[in-house]
């Protein structure tokens, strides 16, 4: 072999290699098959450093993906299926659960030694992406060269929009890669135990983070306050989106009970999951179908190849829906809640305010407690209101919740506004466990709420500054103890420059307590937790400088 | 009910025989793609394309050929694809030297097993440092930029150390290949 460039081979590798460079290592290698060999020989180095290091925690995924196929289809459906497989009218659904056995044979065969696990995690998305769409066509073989791409993972959807990255003039070899946004964190687990990357309670996840989890639960807040609960076995994909995540395999259920969370996005290889608000469950059922099922609220999905202007479909309150294997279109099933009540929080609705009242009858559960914050001597009472300006943007509904308030006890000066404390006192359900519950409110006021205090603790909620008297949802779940809670809503009215008085000052509530399926006492991320290659790479920060001073004269075997 | 292309029988030994043959050659594929393609995820990407395809048009995969060398060939125009869609192509080694560098990865094949198993007895040989340093270039695939903020050294610095380290364990590799041999 000549004297190896070992410069021009860096180059080449880092991707730094000019034009001339590049000829002048090409020439080098067509000089010798030697020098061709040496240089793939750094080349296929490289890749098998790769798998070493994702070996480990591949095995992990496979062990999990092989205990989760196998629930599905034990071997005992053997002897039955190939009988099947010699039968001439074979169902195509049937076959797709032949290539599950077979995908499933194969984690088997190749897991145990050191075979190239990635290869087996590649061919066995593989066996059924493409081998799916052999009964479509009796006419064209299976899938041409040049068909467009079957897109099996898709970019994430960016819901932040932030400018685009300029492309121009970047080497494509050496990408600055940005430090990834922390886009969740690990809110809540139950006896979970993860495959490959750790997931400490508390933990800021990243976009492109992937957590499998191989036993138990475990909750995720997305930044803008979307909760995802799932059950192992679970893989799932953080996207650079601070309201999304991309769940490969398992169940998760998903809740969106604030306002900034609503348009939570699910993705699974089959369907996009968008939450409108609502409790729903997700589950992706082995490698071949997606089930939606909406308990509360209201969710759009739609399939996951669709064209991009394509219209979603809106699923209400009761309805699920499945991804057919057989026609590969989204299809109505039964809802089927049990499935998920491990993972829903336990619901006791409250009174609304104004509930069962008629117009102008005072609501004995409320009371104005204090105005411009003085506490009042004597508490007032609040009435139902059916002032039509209130009423016009959230109706009254004497069945679940009705505006209530009074008119203003002192006119605040023009362009300006005073507060009232709207009062009341609910019981935690015996039945519920304090350390999981927590309120869940849709309320609406008139004219801004600034504060909620519960049991004399004032909590740090960002309420929205703008007027507007549409419903807004929120969860309390701080403060609250066992037994009687004491709950107040400083609202605030306004009297507009140009107004010579300010109207009534009003209140609207619907609220539930919850009881969620996890414990809460995690709620509060730990500020030190990280998950750990996080840590890894700390660690290594320790030894900061020492590449540098290494010089030429290491040698590191 | 409309009837299959193949039977299932021969649709089943095919995904068998297909799966060998994919197994086999994935790392030598996997090495050609990340060569050219330097993004390791978008590798993986190119490298699922790649399956998808050689799954797609396995009935046209003439036996008597190298299924390795077939597979290359799937891959060079899948990474054309590739740098097509991202509007610009990189400075790259000459079609002769990238072809006379496929056929040096198909002959690596041969090898592939005991390579692997030598790397790893190579690894163990390497100070906890430069095991680190491994692990963030090719466990976390950060790129050498990243690794010289996060260290505090220049990416030319860091660069050349992840080159020594790969070249010494090289030659390890080689010497204990030769030894075997």
């Amino acid at each position: 072999m000549q004297d190896v460039p070992d410069k021009l081979i860096t180059a080449y590798l880092e991707g730094d290699l000019d034009e001339v460079q590049a000829e002048e290592l090409s020439q080098w290698v067509l000089a010798s098959k030697e020098n061709a060999r040496y240089l793939a020989s750094l080349a296929a180095l490289e890749q098998s450093l790769i798998k070493n290091s994702k070996l480990q925690s591949n095995r992990d995924i496979l062990a999990e993906l092989n205990d989760a196929e196998g629930s599905m289809l034990d071997e005992s459906t053997l002897p039955q299926i190939e009988w099947t497989y010699q039968s001439e009218s074979i169902s195509r659904n049937k076959t797709l659960e032949v290539l599950g056995y077979v995908g499933r044979q194969v984690l088997r065969r190749y897991a145990v030694g050191a075979a190239s696990v990635a290869a087996v995690l590649v061919l066995v998305v593989l066996l059924v992406f493409v081998f799916r769409g052999m009964g479509e066509d009796p006419v064209e073989p299976t899938v041409a060269i040049d068909d467009p791409p079957v897109v099996i993972d898709r970019p994430p959807v960016v819901i932040d929009e932030r400018p685009a990255e300029p492309e121009v003039d970047q080497p494509i070899e050496t990408p600055v890669q940005p430090v990834r946004p922390v886009v969740a964190t690990l809110t809540a687990d139950r006896d979970a135990v993860w495959a490959g990357l750790e997931a400490p309670l508390g933990s800021q996840l990243r976009a492109g983070d992937r957590l499998t989890l191989a036993e138990g639960f475990a909750e995720i807040t997305t930044v803008r306050g979307a909760v995802a609960v799932f059950e192992a076995p679970a893989s799932i994909e953080l996207s650079d989106s601070n309201n999304a995540i991309q769940l490969h395999a398992g169940k998760m259920v998903g809740l969106c009970q604030t306002d900034s969370s609503k348009g939570f996005l699910v993705r699974t290889p089959h369907m996009d999951v968008t939450d409108l608000g609502t409790r729903f469950g997700v589950e992706v059922t082995g490698l071949l179908t997606t089930q939606v099922h909406v308990f509360d609220g209201e969710v759009q999905v739609s399939h996951a190849q669709a064209p991009v202007d394509a219209e979603p479909t809106r699923l209400a309150m009761g309805q699920s829906v499945a991804l057919s294997a057989d026609t590969n279109e989204i299809v109505s099933i039964v809802q089927d809640a049990d499935r998920y009540a491990k993972l829903l929080p336990r619901t006791i609705a409250l009174r609304g305010t104004g509930q069962r009242l008629s117009a102008r009858q005072v609501d004995p559960n409320w009371q104005i407690t204090a105005i411009a914050g003085q506490a009042l001597d004597a508490p007032q009472a609040v009435r139902v209101i059916s002032n039509p300006m209130l009423t016009g943007s959230v109706p009254n509904d004497p069945e679940s919740a009705q505006w209530i308030g009074m008119r203003p006890a002192q006119n605040p000066a023009p362009g300006s506004g005073i507060t009232y404390r709207f009062q009341t006192r609910v019981s935690l359900p015996e039945t519920m466990d304090p350390e999981r519950a927590t309120l869940a409110l849709s309320y609406s006021a008139d004219d801004y709420l600034r504060a909620i205090v519960v049991n004399g603790e004032r909590l740090e909620v960002d309420l929205p500054a703008e007027k507007g008297w549409a419903i807004r949802d929120l969860v309390i779940n701080e403060h609250l103890v066992a037994g009687e809670n004491t709950i107040a809503f400083e609202i605030e009215n306004h009297r507009l420059a140009d107004q010579p008085n300010a109207g009534p000052v009003a209140f609207y509530l619907r609220w539930t307590w919850q009881e969620s399926s996890l414990p809460l006492a995690s709620r509060t991320p730990a500020e030190a937790s990280s998950i750990q290659h996080e840590q890894a790479v700390k660690a290594t920060d320790d030894s900061a400088g020492s590449f540098e001073r290494e010089g030429g004269s290491m040698n590191p075997i | 009910m409309r009837p299959f292309l193949m039977s299932v029988e021969n649709v089943n030994s095919s995904i068998q025989r297909f799966t060998d043959l994919w197994l086999e050659n994935h790392d030598m594929l996997a090495a050609y793609v990340y060569m050219r393609v330097r993004d390791f995820h978008d590798a993986e990407d190119v490298i699922q394309e790649v399956a998808r395809h050689a799954a797609g048009s396995f009935d046209q995969y003439d036996t008597a050929q190298p299924f390795g060398g077939w597979l290359i060939g799937i891959a060079k125009r899948r990474i054309a694809d590739y740098f097509r869609k991202h509007g610009r192509s990189p400075v790259s080694l000459s079609d002769e030297a990238m072809d006379e560098l496929a056929d040096a990865h198909l002959d690596l094949t041969k090898t592939k097993d005991i390579r692997f198993d030598a790397m790893q007895a190579c690894l163990a040989r390497l100070s906890d440092r430069h095991r680190r340093a491994i692990d963030l270039r090719y466990g976390q695939a950060l790129s050498p930029d990243v690794i010289a903020k996060r260290v505090g050294a220049t990416t030319t610095a860091v660069n050349a150390m992840i080159y020594r380290i790969r070249k010494a364990l090289a030659d390890c590799i080689n010497q204990r290949i030769r030894g075997r041999g």
